[in-house]
């Protein structure tokens, strides 16, 4: 801090000081973190099925895909995909579009 | 005897008993009705149209890509259950049995009726995890057991002509 004899002129020490909660409160982390698609476990779809439909949609491995649905039907759930909204938004759609329980969220 | 497999020119050749093309003709025709009305409406439009957003404070951007996708998507859905069934009707009968040649457009089309079928079937019979299958209503459950023998043998042949991937052109 600087100060003067007549009069004391706080300088903000960081732009984080200035703009405060803005550009860094949880809000804004909240903003700006990516997202993620999840697709969920259910009864009906075969495992060889969404093995195929992961190398479809994303053209991932035969490992890949494997290791992603056995995440899904072990865990209840896996994070297939990431991005911006826009890309997750056209992920979850081909997801459905082949009958897959997806969903998207931001990132935690 | 029910049979799913390619001939010399690699034409996916389905021979199916003439009672199960009627039965998958009765379903398909069901649920593309039900597909007509708004999603949600029914147990099985909710399935086939989840939701986008996990978080349902999100609702203003669900409703937007709603918007975009479902009508779009549901059609798609209603033309490929036609088209199926439109094309099991055509095959060439003998005896009980019936041959349906597909070419590669109609065995991907065949795998998404196949499984949107059987995700129709399941929400309409409130299959779940712990569903014991002899508890099942007869004939909606034999279909359903029998729709799922039948996809795991399309999806076996889909994923033997799949190319894999090396695991570094995966993206990650």
């Amino acid at each position: 801090m600087s100060s003067t004899d007549t009069e004391t002129i706080v300088i903000p020490d960081t732009v984080e000081e200035l703009f405060g909660d803005e550009l860094f409160g949880e809000e804004a982390t909240r903003r700006q973190r990516p997202w993620v698609v999840i697709v969920w476990d259910d009864p009906v779809n075969l495992m060889s099925y969404v093995v195929l439909v992961f190398q479809k949609v994303f053209q991932y491995s035969r490992d890949k895909a494997t290791k992603l649905m056995l995440q899904v039907h072990n865990e209840g759930k896996s994070v297939v995909s990431h991005g911006t909204r826009e890309k997750c938004e056209g992920d979850v759609a081909r997801l459905h579009a082949h009958g897959l329980w997806a969903t998207m969220q931001r990132d935690s | 005897m029910t049979t799913l497999e390619r001939d010399d020119d690699g034409h996916l050749v389905a021979t199916l008993h003439a009672y199960e093309v009627q039965a998958i003709t009765v379903v398909a025709t069901d649920v593309r009705d039900l597909l007509r009305e708004p999603p949600a409406a029914n147990p099985v439009s909710a399935r086939l149209f989840p939701n986008a957003y996990s978080d349902p404070t999100e609702d203003a951007a669900e409703r937007e890509w709603q918007e975009m996708v479902h009508p779009d998507l549901a059609g798609k859905k209603i033309a490929g259950l036609d088209e199926i069934v439109t094309l099991l009707g055509r095959g060439r009968t003998a005896g009980d049995l019936v041959r349906v040649v597909l070419d590669a457009e109609q065995e991907e089309l065949l795998l998404g009726t196949v499984n949107d079928l059987r995700l129709a079937l399941g929400a309409a019979l409130g299959i779940t995890a712990d569903t014991d299958f002899d508890d099942l209503e007869e004939g909606p459950g034999a279909l359903y057991e029998w729709l799922g023998m039948f996809e795991e043998r399309l999806v076996q042949l889909l994923l033997d002509d799949f190319p894999d991937m090396p695991p570094d052109d995966d993206g990650e």
